[in-house]
């Protein structure tokens, strides 16, 4: 399935998105921008709650820039709960299914699926009102894929979770929305759901496209990284190992020749993806007896001054690291361009953000 | 000692007085209708053929007229609510003018287009006035913005994300009235529909000049007090009284009681 927006125009009063375009296949795509730039509207007009004054919106190949909202089959999430608050969770999941396919045997085992895969097996006959953040966007998306939608839009639906039940949905989320294999596209602010859900990244600012492209290509192009992005993400390594022991709430991912350490637990061969913040990082030119489970043979690749820190990127055996020390501990180290040095960092201090069966 | 500091402070006794005064002040003509009520024979004014006669008259062209006003009357509030067009502003001006127009005024208007000598009168030939169609005729005009004004409330107070998401989910705009809308505008509604029957049961001045018979209960109690004075119409008040009481009654337990459907 495929989706192809051209030449999309539309005007608010003084605000006018576009005109843009964009092509997005399977996977999910992550719209960012900041408040204001257009992402609703953007969403709302694939949807068919706008109506474009220019361009076209094609879905598998058909011109549904006209077709009325009902019959668009599209998923939405909304950013705030959209469930009725006078039916009940499971009356809420089977809201948009018609007669004859509730009936269905086949639809039926779906919908039995994806309310197991999503854990809210035992909220069908409780109030929506008595449901909390995590639950009513479980239900909110249940609610979307019995459908069985040809495109999934999510206006930041992890936004007003406390931030343990966003981080744990968002770990979910990305699982959920690849199992479709349907286009889906994801509006946020958030570096955390870059991280996690992205194949591609779009970011959009004051009504413009100010780029497009893969999530890995964007993160490790050479090219200078739209302006947007490298400011969600500075401050932040971004890195991706596979899973190869997990015990005891502890587990160590191989990257390139080097096996780090995080906490949780993963099943072997997961790829996962973690932050690790620039201020995590301790240097050292020595090798010394520590705490600390990753210890890291790194090369100094170059030295940034910025006000009263200074950001050394090092260079390790098949992935690059930068490290956040003081002005004070560089001149203490004694730190150059070249020098051999030991990056150090806690498992406590890579944050999982993403994860890949 | 917070709580009781609270009590008793200069606001709060002054609020609690002004309060008091006003309560008395409505309460008053029903304690002297007990104290009247204490030298008559209930009995045989309770059933008195004209009252009972009259009681009936009214509840039942005030629930015509309720269900006619909420086949048209929540439409028109849901308009009001969700469509924008220009001008908007003077349908609102036509809706509220039975509210602000003295019955009496608009009874006489009425006259003026449902007499035998209106145009109506004269190419329909239909009972308007002293009929029990003249009595619906007056309460339906009256009454429209008690059912209009609280359902347009209602609507407007429904997140407009939930009937967008009603059609994502592939419900056309009818569905998403009849499955979204009324129901999650069914207190505001259930406001409406009382008072507007209630309003229609006291409804007098329309109905003097539209039908004066055959007799609603308003009209009764008018006339039993022209000829007998208070002790004879008291028999009219109190139906109505009680009429009043349940109906509220019955408001405010489905209010409370928020898993009480309307049938939606």
């Amino acid at each position: 399935m495929t989706l192809e927006i051209i030449d999309l125009t539309i005007v608010f009063h003084s605000f006018t998105l576009g005109p843009l375009s964009l092509r997005i296949d399977e996977g999910i795509m992550v719209v960012l921008g900041p408040t204001g730039s257009g992402k609703t509207t953007l969403i709302n007009t694939i949807a068919g709650i706008h109506t474009p004054d220019n361009g076209k919106i094609i879905l598998n190949g058909l011109n549904i820039t006209n077709v009325p909202i009902e019959s668009r089959k599209v998923g939405y999430v909304f950013q705030h709960s959209t469930l009725f608050p006078h039916l009940n969770v499971n009356e809420n999941i089977l809201f948009g299914l018609t007669s004859s396919e509730k009936q269905n045997v086949e639809r039926i085992t779906m919908v039995r699926k994806i309310i197991g895969d999503l854990g809210i097996d035992n909220l069908l006959h409780r109030r929506i009102d008595g449901l909390s953040g995590g639950e009513l966007q479980k239900v909110s998306l249940a609610q979307m894929l019995v459908r069985k939608p040809k495109i999934i839009l999510l206006d930041e639906p992890l936004s007003h979770l406390d931030p343990p039940t966003r981080d744990k949905l968002r770990i979910e989320l990305r699982a959920i929305l690849r199992k479709q294999c349907i286009p889906a596209i994801y509006v946020t602010h958030f570096e955390e759901d870059v991280l996690a859900l992205a194949d591609s990244v779009s970011i959009l600012n004051n009504g413009r496209l100010e780029g497009t492209g893969g999530l890995e290509q964007i993160l490790n192009s050479s090219l200078p990284t739209p302006s947007f992005l490298s400011h969600l993400i500075s401050g932040s390594n971004y890195l991706t190992g596979l899973v190869a022991k997990s015990e005891d709430g502890l587990t160590s991912f191989e990257i390139g020749s080097h096996l780090l350490y995080t906490l949780g637990e993963f099943p072997l061969g997961t790829k996962i993806g973690v932050l690790l913040r620039h201020e995590d990082i301790i240097l050292s030119k020595e090798k010394i007896k520590t705490s600390a489970r990753n210890i890291l043979f790194a090369q100094v690749a170059n030295i940034v001054h910025k006000s009263n820190l200074v950001d050394i990127y090092l260079k390790i055996n098949g992935f690059e690291l930068v490290s956040r020390i003081t002005k004070l501990a560089m001149k203490d180290l004694d730190i150059s361009i070249n020098d051999n040095i030991y990056a150090i960092f806690k498992a406590s201090a890579p944050h999982v953000v993403r994860k890949e069966n | 000692m917070y709580l009781l500091r609270s009590y008793f402070s200069g606001f709060s006794i002054t609020i609690s007085i002004l309060a008091g005064v006003l309560i008395l002040y409505i309460s008053y003509p029903l304690l002297g209708l007990a104290y009247i009520g204490g030298s008559i024979n209930w009995v045989e004014s309770l059933t008195r053929h004209e009252t009972i006669h009259a009681f009936l008259l009214s509840l039942g062209t005030a629930t015509v007229s309720t269900l006619i006003l909420a086949i048209l009357g929540i439409p028109l509030a849901y308009v009001l609510a969700r469509f924008h067009f220009r001008f908007k502003f003077l349908l609102r001006l036509v809706v509220i003018l039975p509210l602000v127009l003295p019955p009496l005024a608009s009874g006489t208007m009425l006259v003026g287009v449902y007499g035998p000598y209106s145009f109506l009168g004269r190419n329909i030939p239909l009972d308007y006035t002293q009929s029990v169609l003249g009595i619906i005729i007056a309460q339906t005009y009256v009454a429209s913005p008690f059912m209009i004004l609280p359902s347009q409330a209602a609507f407007e107070a429904i997140p407009e994300r939930f009937e967008t998401m009603a059609r994502v989910l592939g419900k056309r705009k009818s569905e998403v009235f009849i499955r979204v809308s009324l129901p999650l505008a069914k207190t505001g509604l259930l406001v409406g529909l009382l008072m507007t029957w209630i309003r229609s049961i006291g409804e007098l001045g329309a109905t003097l000049m539209m039908a004066y018979n055959p007799h609603t209960i308003s009209i009764q109690i008018f006339e039993d007090n022209a000829i007998g004075g208070i002790r004879n119409s008291v028999a009219g008040i109190v139906w109505v009284v009680i009429l009043s009481i349940i109906a509220l009654g019955v408001f405010l337990y489905l209010k409370r009681d928020r898993t009480v459907g309307l049938g939606w």
